[in-house]
């Protein structure tokens, strides 16, 4: 301090005479787009501003807090300027323009989603989700950027349109899958307009289903229950059918549609007690965003006693599992009556390139509580169980980051509902890797009186440790191509293994 | 000896006034309040205070006068307030409803005297000065010339595309 002038009157103060430490002080107070016109004003403040590295970073993190999970120091002028640019396109009214900007639009915000600060810090705070959070409540971005798969093609309202390229909709059903909200049918503004209660109407025709029966679950429902979905390819699961592991997204979102839809009537039908899942918009979609519930003291219930034997050997391999697997985890599966998924997939042929018609025939849902322990690590890249001699055979020259170990886990799953369903009580194994994407993808068996019989893939969306979870298909474990297969998630609750949570039962109504 | 609450200290502007205020209001100035604790006898001898003019050390005193009673700012909560606050007080505003030299004075002298909640409030009044505004409208506002030739314009206009309006 006390630097500024050498001499004791200060004959004409004036911006440009002040000191750069005294400019630092006044340009981290401005919007960052402000900067653009003083750069634009004259040489002095272009010269101060531009390469300006400090000033860059302040705002930038005065704006949109201090991203974490940084390989290395960002060039925080450029990325200050994608941010603005990111938020002019958010706050445009012109479509066309959002439209154009969709593959910049996913980029920046995969970028911003993976960089956030995670919710556990003190003040719980984290700019980066509430920002994309206020922007995302726009009904105009919420179709341009999250309802721009192809499932919009047929599914949505008139203002949901497919993007150009398969690219572009992919990255559009990533978006949604990271939004993590089921986008059902959000009537445009107009629409909403049209919606107002016409008092010539009975209340049941001022609904939504009633105004838009073409719902978009009917139509994400018709793409998880066909089986020529379900191909060696995409190992089954919600991957690219050309064996390279890369994830299908789009299927990823008609699962997350699908499943939220059950979910939500689960919910409503519950009376209050199965609270709602995947309720918070960008919630659990950045890594390491799984926060163990606190122990809940209480009764403990007899271990199993297979569970204890493998904590006890598995104790030091949790440390070395990346993956957060031990612990308990609440999964939800849906199946259609096999009756109906025998009809709907085989009693018409269609041509291989033709959707499937939408159907809503009710499914069956099923919670599920597993308890996972992990069982043996393996080095990066280790094949399946028996086989690891020959490696996983993916090709992992475009991999960047850090290369991660194949986990393998054991462990049990009960049925929250009613006991006797003879496939909700099982064992259970599985394995956790990475895929040359660097995406987190699950495996797991479910096995009954020792006989593996179901199957399942998934990847985790938000990455590793996200508390979202994993996503995927469920099928025969002999790839039976008659089915049965469906939909499935699972999201991990609590650390603990031993320690049942009365709070989260609520099947005493099933 | 009187309690440090109804103490006096004497400062003298750069152009050579004196001027007796309270102490307390005089230690809104950290650099005061260190020079005071190093001397020892406050009120006997007269503190400089070179870089500050009469007329801008008695519009600095009247802001430290309503603000004596503020709690002593923390090294610690300090940023994490000026990260908080954008808007300023109602009193403050109007305090700073000054021409633009007499604002900038106060700015220096803030900084000089080492008062971080005026220079606060003034790095945010200019800073409000220059939100919404045009390439244009800066140079008004703080008469500063356009001093780029015509294809030096064309060039950072490009640059600056980012910051467009979509």
């Amino acid at each position: 301090m006390g630097d500024i002038v050498d001499s004791p009157a200060n004959p004409m103060a004036s911006l440009l005479e002040l000191s750069h430490e005294l400019l630092h002080c006044i340009f981290t107070e401005i919007e960052p787009a402000d900067l653009s016109a003083l750069t634009q004003s004259c040489r002095a403040l272009h010269s101060y501003v531009r390469g300006n590295r400090l000033l860059h970073k302040d705002l930038y993190i005065r704006k949109y807090g201090e991203p974490t999970t940084l390989a290395s120091e960002p060039d925080w002028e450029d990325a200050l300027h994608r941010l603005v640019k990111l938020e002019k396109i958010f706050d445009t009214e012109d479509r066309r323009v959002k439209k154009d900007e969709l593959a910049f639009v996913s980029e920046e915000v995969n970028r911003l989603v993976k960089t956030a600060s995670t919710p556990h810090n003190e003040r719980n705070e984290n700019n980066n989700v509430d920002w994309l959070r206020y922007w995302f409540q726009n009904t105009d971005n919420i179709d341009s950027f999250l309802c721009a798969s192809s499932l919009f093609a047929r599914a949505g309202n008139e203002l949901q349109l497919p993007a150009d390229t398969e690219e572009l909709r992919q990255a559009s059903a990533k978006l949604h899958c990271l939004y993590g909200v089921p986008i059902d049918v959000v009537p445009s503004r107009t629409f909403f307009s049209l919606l107002q209660p016409d008092p010539s109407l009975s209340p049941s025709l001022c609904t939504r289903s009633h105004a838009r029966p073409l719902l978009t679950h009917t139509y994400a429902r018709s793409k998880v229950y066909d089986l020529r979905e379900y191909t060696d390819n995409s190992l089954w699961g919600p991957f690219m059918n050309d064996g390279s592991q890369r994830v299908d997204w789009e299927k990823v979102e008609a699962v997350m549609i699908v499943l939220g839809f059950n979910l939500r009537k689960f919910t409503d039908r519950s009376d209050g007690r199965f609270p709602m899942v995947w309720k918070d918009t960008w919630n659990g979609a950045t890594p390491n965003s799984y926060k163990s519930l606190p122990r809940i003291s209480g009764a403990t219930r007899e271990v199993d006693e297979e569970i204890n034997k493998i904590r006890e050997m598995a104790l030091s391999l949790d440390a070395q599992d990346p993956y957060g697997i031990s612990g308990s985890w609440m999964r939800v599966v849906c199946f259609l009556d096999y009756n109906d998924l025998y009809a709907f997939n085989f009693s018409e042929r269609i041509p291989d390139e033709q959707l499937r018609e939408p159907i809503d025939t009710e499914e069956a849902i099923r919670l599920i509580r597993i308890k996972l322990q992990v069982t043996r690590i393996d080095p990066p890249g280790s094949g399946d169980e028996g086989e690891e001699e020959d490696g996983d055979g993916m090709d992992w020259r475009n991999f960047t980051g850090e290369r991660l170990p194949v986990v393998r886990f054991r462990g049990t799953s009960r049925s929250l509902h009613a006991s006797w369903d003879p496939n909700a009580n099982s064992r259970i194994r599985g394995t956790v890797r990475q895929t040359p994407e660097g995406e987190i993808r699950w495996t797991t068996f479910s096995i009954f009186h020792g006989e593996e019989r179901w199957r399942s893939e998934g990847i985790q969306v938000g990455g590793l440790k996200s508390a979202r979870g994993v996503l995927g298909n469920w099928f025969d474990k002999d790839y039976d191509l008659h089915g049965p297969a469906g939909p499935t998630a699972f999201w991990k609750e609590s650390d603990e293994l031993d320690e049942e949570k009365t709070s989260s039962t609520p099947m005493a109504f099933f | 000896m009187a309690s440090e609450g109804e103490q006096t200290v004497k400062l003298v502007s750069s152009d050579n006034v004196e001027i007796v205020t309270e102490r307390k209001v005089a230690e809104r100035s950290m650099l005061i309040k260190n020079m005071i604790e190093d001397l020892g006898a406050p009120g006997e001898e007269p503190i400089p205070i070179m870089n500050v003019s009469e007329a801008v050390l008695r519009k600095v005193l009247e802001w430290c006068t309503h603000h004596k009673n503020d709690p002593a700012p923390s090294q610690d909560d300090d940023a994490d307030s000026r990260k908080k606050t954008t808007d300023i007080e109602d009193w403050d505003q109007k305090f700073m409803q000054v021409d633009q030299e007499m604002l900038f004075e106060i700015i220096l002298a803030a900084n000089y005297m080492d008062i971080k909640a005026l220079l606060d409030v003034g790095c945010k009044t200019v800073a409000n000065m220059i939100k919404g505004k045009s390439p244009e409208e800066i140079r008004k506002t703080f008469n500063i010339q356009n001093d780029f030739t015509p294809e030096e314009e064309d060039q950072i206009r490009r640059e600056n595309e980012w910051a467009e309006d979509r």
